[in-house]
């Protein structure tokens, strides 16, 4: 199963070495543990730094979108089995 | 006068935009799959993984022709800003370890090592340093073949000979014995033109091509022909380009949604192509003296495409231009001049050359003062907000998407 989206989530992190990790997230209504950390990647909208995090729990593979200016953590990329 | 031996390490990222995507996604991994343009139905495959690859899927094959070889196939649509993130990564690793760098593709580049590595050995240890870097630093997934030579054309085709995540030396003194065990096409500059030329002459081995006299060459290939001779004996360019040198020109091309033979229509992609091109020129501080605009016909002719050149003196620009709008009337007018109605057009592309630095003139009329703060208004937008903060309301219904090509990414242009 693949699902596009844009949806607000929380998301914990760990902050070491100047580096960002995503350690678990909530995601409608469920709670996922990241498991892997598979890409990292930024891009610039105008001066706008805005950061994608493709991560892996056991089962799903997450593309999360971190908004550096407003702070905000979105799903917006899903796989899954089935 | 000769100058000491070079030590050139060249670097092929590995089915580069395919591994990306598996390196992001667990979930492609160890499949076929072909990353594509925005648009999968109407595109090539801008690169296929190393499964698919052993399946006959080539890159730049159609995505049909790619789904009917390969029917398993998954086509993912191409993201130039995460390979393009990716790519200055594995620079930022190559300039770390290298004198010299020359971005070669998106996902080639040369490295002069010869200060840094002082023997091959040195060259050995730089190139198993890149490998773990790109492991830790890019992920597991992202691969290079590595050739290592005295110069660009013998490490690039020693970097072919090893797929996927090979390292090659081609040591001082092996090069003819290399080259005796590559195929005429394994070197960069003969391609199948080319090799069905030599074939005909009789030559379809490089021991066979090192034969055959320079005056035939030439003869037969004109300056190319000493090129060939060269190439046949090892020898080649060993020097490192870095990216300092000011581009010759600014140019951007599309392949439209559906083949076009609306005016309109294609009046609305060119103008679009212009803005863009327009905005490149002033973000870094160009302007181009003369314009050329390239159509490519749909339609299964043989005469597939038309460049109008505008650099000839009747369409040279006198003043410099780094406005979308003039860039696009020229362009326009040069197409209409050679464009036949009767066919559908499936791609368009505009080329702002002669290019020149320098402070803009104010102009003395009220409407080009205008026109010119409105520019650095909607230049300031974009800086800002990126290249998506406004339109032209008459390209509302035009968007042009970003393509995954191989050379370039949109995004840096």
């Amino acid at each position: 199963m693949h699902e596009t989206c844009d949806d607000p989530i929380d998301v914990v992190v760990s902050f070491t070495d100047g580096r960002v990790t995503p350690r678990r997230l909530r995601w409608r209504g469920r709670e996922y543990a990241v498991e892997r950390v598979n890409l990292i990647h930024a891009t610039n909208e105008g001066e706008r730094r805005v950061f994608y995090f493709s991560v892996s729990d056991r089962n799903h593979d997450f593309k999360l979108r971190l908004d550096t200016e407003a702070l905000q953590w979105k799903m917006v990329e899903l796989y899954a089995d089935g | 006068m000769p100058t000491a031996r070079r030590i050139i390490i060249h670097a092929d990222m590995n089915s580069y935009f395919a591994s990306v995507e598996q390196q992001a996604n667990p979930r492609l991994r160890g499949k076929p799959i072909g990353v594509t343009g925005k648009r999968t139905e109407r595109s090539v495959v801008a690169a296929a993984s190393r499964e698919a690859k052993k399946l006959g899927v080539k890159t730049a094959m159609f995505t049909w022709e790619a789904k009917k070889i390969c029917p398993s196939i998954i086509l993912v649509p191409g993201d130039p800003e995460k390979y393009g993130e990716i790519t200055e990564r594995f620079n930022a690793i190559f300039r770390d370890l290298s004198d010299k760098l020359e971005r070669f593709s998106v996902d080639e580049s040369f490295l002069d090592v010869t200060e840094t590595a002082r023997d091959y050995l040195g060259a050995i240890m730089v190139a198993q340093i890149i490998r773990r870097r790109l492991r830790e630093e890019c992920g597991e997934w992202i691969t290079a073949s590595i050739g290592i030579a005295r110069n660009k054309l013998l490490a690039k085709a020693a970097s072919e000979t090893m797929k996927p995540d090979g390292l090659v030396v081609v040591k001082p003194g092996d090069e003819i014995a290399f080259l005796d065990s590559c195929d005429l096409q394994d070197l960069c500059g003969i391609g199948p033109r080319t090799a069905r030329h030599l074939e005909r002459l009789g030559v379809t081995t490089l021991k066979q091509l090192r034969d055959v006299t320079l005056d035939t060459l030439l003869r037969e290939f004109n300056s190319y022909g000493a090129w060939l001779y060269a190439a046949a004996r090892g020898m080649g360019d060993d020097e490192v380009v870095g990216d300092e040198a000011d581009p010759k020109s600014v140019g951007h091309s599309y392949t439209l949604p559906r083949d076009a033979y609306a005016p309109k229509t294609i009046r609305r992609y060119l103008l679009g192509l212009c803005d863009k091109v327009g905005w490149r020129l002033r973000r870094d501080g160009f302007k181009a003296r003369s314009v050329s605009a390239f159509i490519r016909y749909g339609d299964p002719s043989t005469s597939s495409g038309h460049r109008f050149d505008g650099s000839g003196s009747e369409h040279r620009f006198r003043e410099g231009v780094d406005d979308g709008l003039a860039l696009f009337r020229i362009a326009w007018s040069l197409i209409e001049s050679g464009r036949d109605p009767d066919r559908p057009i499936r791609l368009v592309g505009i080329s702002a050359g002669t290019l020149t630095r320098g402070a803009t003139q104010v102009s003395l009329f009220p409407k080009e003062c205008r026109t010119a703060a409105a520019v650095m208004a909607l230049d300031r937008a974009t800086r800002r907000f990126g290249s998506r903060a406004w339109t032209r309301a008459s390209l509302l219904t035009t968007p042009i998407l970003e393509r995954t090509s191989g050379f370039a990414y949109d995004h840096e242009l």
